[in-house]
């Protein structure tokens, strides 16, 4: 079952085609990967499904809805989380903070429960801060709960911002570069994680530029360059596709294996 | 332990402050101490506009304006201090939600300019509207007989004492609603976009909504504040509701330390009894120059000690931390 797709996805920045009639489709419970040189356009993907820019042109459906032009939180209600290139923490908030903001859209208290303290309230605040400290848990942070986000560690920071998306309950998980900036051990446990995610039965579609754990993980493989969607297949596929060693090496050499790690 | 020590000692100093000096030739005391409730009110207002929606309000006087006076108005018309309070509340709220709406929608620093420029519209008005609010002449409520007295229970509400206790007790009934609501779901919001708006909203906060809530409700503190003052003071005047009035109340929260109650009480306190204590330990040849004076102290504040005296916990480690703003989305 295919649960997001774009068709002629377009978006324009100034003069700079950024992304140019991208067609794309993920199914329920895969894993897929997105990648590309630096600004081939995978993070102005990610920006047009989850709301911040709005596309010139194409149409995104999301579980058989329009969801292209709506805000982001109603995107993120819909079932779309996301994590961010450049880590995005409420740093000043402890960790479990953080990821009981993620409980927002999932829950309704506002201003006049909150003064009455209703019975209703005190159950509300209670499930907030359960399913917090389980997402906590998940990502392995339980300890870390009454830390400033900021006080973290790198790759701790990367795992929080997994848990705040994870407590929105999403369909579909977009993960930013999830192993940028991390050794190899860090970025193997990343794709553990990662691969634990999937098995709650939640989509992953993940730019990577550390082709191992793209290798490794996903079932499919996008290719973007230019704001092009160049190609799409299987990892195999995708290794061998001379598109992509092109769009990778600037050049139509036949290479084996791509190995360009850009991002640490 | 101590804190709870030191809280209740404060709460009994407040509570003694009027009968120690009531009879005494100091008694104007407890009106300087029951202004500094009333501006105590009004900062926990703004406070939940500056120091946790992270908005700069320069108009927040012409929303105790609008509380002082819906109430002499309703006063004059016969209605009772409860029912004519209530009134003035929820027209304050319904003012702000109004100039809310098209607003808070734009970037921040749009805000300061309209509501500096609602400011002085409402103080304009105030002063041409001649057949309602009588002009810069104001109103008084001294001579009216159709005035019904402030009463509470049994109790009728008349001396600068009486008032004390009344805005003592609103005052932390206002506290208390202030913790409530920063320790809550919207409490939470709030400070997730303070700190980082886009991942706010990309985390499922409808922003707008949340910036209304915080921005209406920081209103109605003003609107209270408004209500009671009119009838203490059994007058209002256009000229009570300056620009400069909420420049003032904007550097008591930034002064105590943003987003912090405490830091709203402290910063209040200094920026309204420093002027006075100085007018009287000043020699008169001095007098004109306690503003200076305090001019200096606030400029020494601001770059020895930016994140205010109380700050909040988290205000003041996001300070002293270096200075990285990430703006694009990535
Ligand atoms: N808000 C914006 N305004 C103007 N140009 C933008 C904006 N966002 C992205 N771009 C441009 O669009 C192109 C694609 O950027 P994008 O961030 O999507 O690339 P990317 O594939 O994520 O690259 P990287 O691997 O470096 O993260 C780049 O040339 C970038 O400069
Ligand atoms: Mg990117």
């Amino acid at each position: 079952m295919i649960l997001l797709k774009t068709s002629g996805l377009s978006k324009t920045f100034g003069g700079l085609k950024a992304l140019s009639d991208i067609d794309f489709s993920i199914s329920s419970g895969e894993i897929a990967s997105l990648i590309g040189p630096n600004g081939a356009g995978k993070t102005t993907f990610f920006n047009l499904l989850t709301g911040v820019y709005k596309p010139d042109a194409g149409e995104i459906d999301f579980c058989g809805e329009r969801i292209d032009g709506r805000p982001p939180y109603w995107i993120t209600k819909r079932g779309l989380a996301r994590t961010f290139q450049n880590i995005r923490l409420f740093n000043n908030m402890t960790v479990l903070e953080n990821v009981m903001v993620g409980r927002h859209c999932r829950t309704r208290s506002e201003l006049f429960t909150a003064l009455l303290r209703t019975p209703g309230f005190f159950r509300e605040e209670k499930e907030i801060a359960e399913s917090a400290m389980e997402r906590l848990r998940f990502v392995g942070l339980l300890d870390d709960g009454n830390e400033l986000a900021k006080n973290l560690p790198y790759g701790a920071q990367r795992k929080l911002e997994i848990a705040r998306a994870l407590a929105t309950e999403p369909k579909l998980l977009l993960l930013d570069e999830p192993s940028a900036g991390m050794n190899h051990a860090e970025s193997l446990e990343m794709a553990q994680l990662i691969q634990r995610i999937s098995k709650e039965g939640i989509t992953i579609l993940l730019i990577e530029h550390r082709m191992s754990l793209v290798m490794k993980i996903s079932q499919n493989v996008h290719v973007l360059d230019h704001g092009f969607k160049i190609a799409e297949g299987t990892p195999d596929h995708i290794q061998n596709h001379p598109k992509v060693i092109e769009a990778y090496l600037g050049s139509t050499q036949e290479t084996p294996e791509i190995t360009i790690d850009a991002r640490g | 332990m101590t804190k709870k020590i030191s809280i209740g000692f404060l709460l009994l100093a407040s509570l003694a402050l009027p009968l120690l000096f009531q009879n005494s030739s100091y008694s104007y005391v407890i009106r300087i101490f029951g202004l500094v409730g009333l501006y105590m009110i009004m900062g926990l207002g703004l406070n939940i506009v500056v120091g946790f929606l992270g908005l700069l309000d320069l108009g927040f006087m012409a929303f105790y304006a609008i509380g002082a006076y819906t109430m002499a108005l309703l006063s004059k018309a016969g209605v009772g201090f409860w029912p004519a309070l209530f009134c003035s509340v929820s027209l304050t709220v319904a003012v702000r939600a109004l100039l809310g709406a098209p607003v808070l929608r734009l970037r921040g620093d749009y805000l300061a300019i309209v509501t500096l420029g609602f400011g002085e519209i409402t103080r304009i008005v105030l002063n041409n509207w001649d057949s309602v609010t009588n002009g810069p002449r104001g109103i008084s409520l001294i001579t009216d007989a159709n005035i019904k007295p402030v009463s509470v229970f049994r109790w009728t509400l008349s001396t600068n004492t009486d008032f004390y206790y009344l805005i003592f007790f609103m005052l932390l009934l206002c506290i208390v609603m202030t913790r409530r609501v920063l320790n809550s779901r919207m409490g939470r919001a709030w400070m997730a976009i303070r700190e980082d708006e886009v991942a706010a909203r990309l985390t499922g906060i409808e922003l707008t909504r949340m910036k209304m809530i915080g921005f209406v409700m920081s209103a109605a503190f003003a609107g209270l504040a408004g209500g009671i003052f009119a009838r203490w003071e059994n007058f209002v005047t256009p000229e009570s509701f300056t620009f400069w009035e909420s420049v003032m109340l904007v550097a008591m929260v930034v002064i105590g330390g943003m987003g912090s109650i405490p830091g709203t009480l402290v910063g209040v306190s200094i920026v309204v009894l420093v002027p006075e204590i100085l007018r009287n330990v000043l020699s008169p040849g001095l007098m004109s120059w306690r503003y200076l004076l305090f001019g200096v102290a606030l400029v020494a504040i601001a770059v020895f000690r930016p994140q205010g005296i109380w700050p909040s916990r988290r205000r003041e480690r996001e300070l002293n931390a270096p200075l990285s703003e990430m703006k694009e989305v990535s």
